[in-house]
């Protein structure tokens, strides 16, 4: 991939083949924008110019058919096949990791009928066209609008015709294009770099920012569109999710699209100290008479580009009315200095707090400034699975190239079945660790395979809310959990408080038992929960447990094997035979069948009553 | 009816003629060979023989020339308004009548649409594309097409271009129905 757009042109006349193979008019129409032919049909094939520096990769469809139409051929719009060439390239490139549709440019007049001799001595393979084919009422173009904008909502469509713009304005805006290109304008192929920019899903071309996903290209897209002013810029998303990739990637664009140099300066606002942050932030005035050297702050340092504010909900309230005097006054004063002076600076700031309705304490009036740019909301990576692969492959070779000797390996399918199978609550971060563990750890093979591959958070919460709203109010209220022990919070507390003084030791004399019993009981809880969560409900509505997976879901730990889930079912509920009811006692069954009776352990004595 | 209907194709026929001279041979497919061949003289694009390329858009340019030229010189005979006058109702008036109606709503069509003015500048812009066409010509013959004289055969080619764009205005004010 070289990061061109890749664009479907949808068009009677240059998505055409003839029969002697030659389509010039699509030749010239991509010798004039600049793109290089993708489309692997006749004519594609038969060309003989090359684009020396292409603006984007086109992908030609008729939206019709035949395909290849000679004298007396009769030619038929194509709905159905225009709307299956679409989805090839968008539903399906998603599926398989590929780089999607950016960008779908449609023509409005099809025309129909059958070719005739003189149809065919003007253009080649076209039809003499009906009566409607004209009409903007009823262009066939519009009705292929409607039909793409139906079925793929996220996809913009643009309008590449000859034919008057103001006769359908107003139809193509409501049916959803994001604009109009006249294929007579000088200013076409600007017309249309400028949409890709603003409309189009184009992935990162730098690299850094890896994934095809539409998530990830939504991002982006609202990125480069945030770029586009020196607003303040907020950025959203979970741990790991590459916040600070993003603002990098914001301030890059912005200096490609004005050729311009604007600097990049980073602050993890959670370092700035209230007793520090003013000479950090804003410099210190150097002051001759007290031989104290001046530095130039952060602030300062950014004045022209970009200030990267990390991690916004950890800045100390202090700090935070010092950044919104800045941004009010767009002036800074550093310190020992006696003038302000005046600043020009894009604040990009990033949090993964919710800050609105958190008790965070942030300020609203400087969230506010902050994101009055616009919000760009990074998806968790868990939302963009499809990515995987591709992120496993960087990774992979980044920690091959990092650790010295390591040879060059493939990564296995297994392997990257069971990278998308978890959810990644630490995110792309996450991914990336697991992947360099799994190089670092056996850098003398040649596969990775899944046993390479330590996942350390694979908490499926996707899994547990699925199967936490399938369960009923009533299923839960009538559910028989082991009765708590009703003072397990006060033995919990008094377990985190104890100091062993000689003056609170009374307190525990002979209480072990009790700590043993309340903790088994609340083990034995989170089991239940644990078993519930990880039901099987496709063949049973009532949902038949699964030992395995209720394990792994409750240690967190993927490579726990059946028989070390049972023998931990075991451990839990062999002392409390006697208590289980229901999923528990089907669970302590099921285990002591599979690994037998456990030796009767007796529980400590409890002195106290719980 | 079988006179109604010959007036109708006329009338439809120069409509349909002009649409696929203007929209489908002018803008799709001449215009973007120029803009093309353009690029080839920046060196955006390469070729394998870009002189023939030129001949066969020299070639196309003469054939559909005379289409242009075609559809000026039938203009007025084929959109007038005074053609309504042989079709029902109008056609059911006197000859007499018919006579003065047909000289002055000729007259008001042509004063109150500017047609000759458009119909001139339409000649003056296939003109204009037509001299350059013919001033590429006599380079062509002349020249080896190296990399060194591409820089002149780009300015006749912008000079053809911007000839194309005026010449697509020209002919799109041209009536596309009849207009009282």
């Amino acid at each position: 991939m070289d990061g061109l757009p890749r664009i479907l042109v949808i068009d009677d006349l240059f998505g055409r083949n003839t029969i002697n193979g030659v389509n010039k008019e699509r030749e010239n129409l991509c010798a004039h924008f600049l793109w290089r032919d993708l489309t692997g049909d006749v004519a594609a094939r038969s060309s003989k110019q090359k684009i020396v520096k292409p603006a984007a990769e086109a992908i030609f469809f008729r939206g019709q058919t035949p395909s290849v139409a000679n004298v007396d051929t009769v030619v038929e719009n194509d709905l159905a096949g225009t709307l299956a060439v679409v989805r090839s390239g968008w539903v399906e490139a998603f599926a398989k990791g590929e780089v999607p549709w950016a960008l779908i440019l449609l023509d409005l007049c099809f025309y129909t009928g059958k070719v005739t001799e003189e149809s065919n001595r003007r253009m080649q393979g076209m039809p003499e066209g009906h009566s409607g084919d004209d009409d903007f009422r009823t262009y066939f173009g519009l009705t292929l609008l409607d039909a793409i904008h139906k079925e793929f909502p996220d996809l913009p469509v643009m309008i590449l015709s000859s034919k008057p713009r103001e006769e359908v304005s107003l139809e193509f805006t409501r049916r959803g294009a994001v604009g109009f290109i006249d294929r007579a304008d000088l200013r076409g192929p600007e017309i249309l770099q400028d949409a890709l920019w603003h409309h189009g899903l184009l992935p990162d071309s730098s690299g850094r920012i890896v994934g095809n996903s539409l998530p990830v290209l939504l991002a982006l897209r609202e990125a480069r569109r945030s770029a586009r002013h020196r607003e303040n810029i907020l950025i959203r998303g979970e741990r790991g999710t590459g916040k600070e990739l993003f603002s990098q990637y914001i301030n890059s664009v912005a200096n490609d699209r004005e050729n311009a140099k604007r600097t990049f300066v980073t602050v993890n606002s959670a370092v700035l100290s209230s007793s520090m942050f003013a000479s950090e932030l804003f410099g210190i005035s150097p002051r001759t008479a007290t031989d104290v050297d001046g530095k130039i702050g952060l602030i300062e340092a950014a004045d022209g580009g970009d200030l990267f504010l990390d991690e916004i909900a950890d800045m100390p309230q202090e700090v935070q009315a010092a950044v919104l005097r800045v941004l009010q006054d767009r002036q800074i004063t550093p310190v020992g200095a006696r003038k302000p002076k005046d600043i020009n600076i894009r604040f990009i700031s990033a949090t993964n707090v919710d800050l609105e309705n958190s008790d965070s304490g942030f300020r609203s009036d400087l969230l506010d400034r902050l994101r009055f740019g616009g919000t760009i909301i990074l998806p968790p990576l868990r939302d963009r699975k499809t990515d995987i692969p591709i992120l496993a492959e960087v990774f992979v070779r980044i920690a091959e190239k990092n650790h010295k000797g390591a040879l060059k390996r493939e990564i296995t399918k297994d392997a990257i079945e069971k990278l998308m199978s978890y959810d990644w609550l630490g995110n792309v971060r996450e991914l990336q660790t697991c992947l360099f563990n799994a190089v670092n750890g056996n850098p003398d093979v040649e596969h990775l395979v899944p046993r390479h591959l330590v996942i350390t958070s694979q908490l499926d919460k996707n899994k547990i809310q699925a199967h936490a709203t399938n369960i009923k109010a009533e299923e839960i209220q009538t559910r028989d959990y082991i009765a708590p022990a009703t003072d397990l919070d006060k033995i919990l507390k008094m377990q985190v408080d104890v100091h062993f003084g000689m003056d609170n030791i009374m307190q525990w004399a002979g209480c072990l038992g009790d700590i043993e019993y309340a903790n088994l009981r609340l083990l034995a809880n989170c089991l239940k929960a644990a078993l519930i969560a990880t039901k099987d409900r496709t063949s049973n509505p009532a949902g038949i447990i699964q030992i395995h997976p209720a394990l792994k879901l409750m240690t967190g730990d993927s490579s726990l094997t059946a028989v070390e889930a049972y023998d931990i079912i075991k451990r839990i509920l062999g002392p409390l035979d006697n208590d289980l009811k229901d999923d528990l006692r089907d669970a302590y069954k099921q285990a002591t069948l599979q690994r037998g009776k456990p030796r009767k352990r007796r529980l400590l004595p409890r002195k106290r009553e719980v | 009816m079988d006179m109604h209907n010959a007036l109708q194709n006329s009338i439809q026929n120069w409509a349909e003629d002009r649409a696929r001279f203007s929209h489908d041979w002018l803008m799709n497919s001449f215009y973007q060979a120029i803009v093309g061949l353009i690029n080839v003289c920046e060196g955006k694009v390469q070729v394998d023989d870009i002189r023939s390329n030129v001949i066969l858009l020299i070639q196309d340019w003469r054939k559909n020339m005379s289409i242009a030229l075609r559809l000026i010189n039938t203009c007025e005979e084929s959109m007038s308004p005074r053609v309504l006058l042989d079709k029902l109702p109008l056609s059911l008036l006197d000859d007499e009548d018919k006579a003065g109606l047909n000289i002055i709503a000729h007259r008001i069509w042509l004063e109150r649409y500017e047609i000759k003015q458009k119909l001139m500048d339409a000649d003056a812009c296939i003109r204009k594309v037509n001299s350059a066409i013919d001033y590429l010509e006599k380079n062509l013959l002349e020249s080896k097409w190296e990399r060194s004289s591409l820089t002149e055969f780009e300015k006749i080619l912008s000079t053809i271009k911007d000839g194309c764009i005026e010449l697509i205005a020209a002919m799109s004010n041209l009536p596309k129905h009849i207009m009282v």
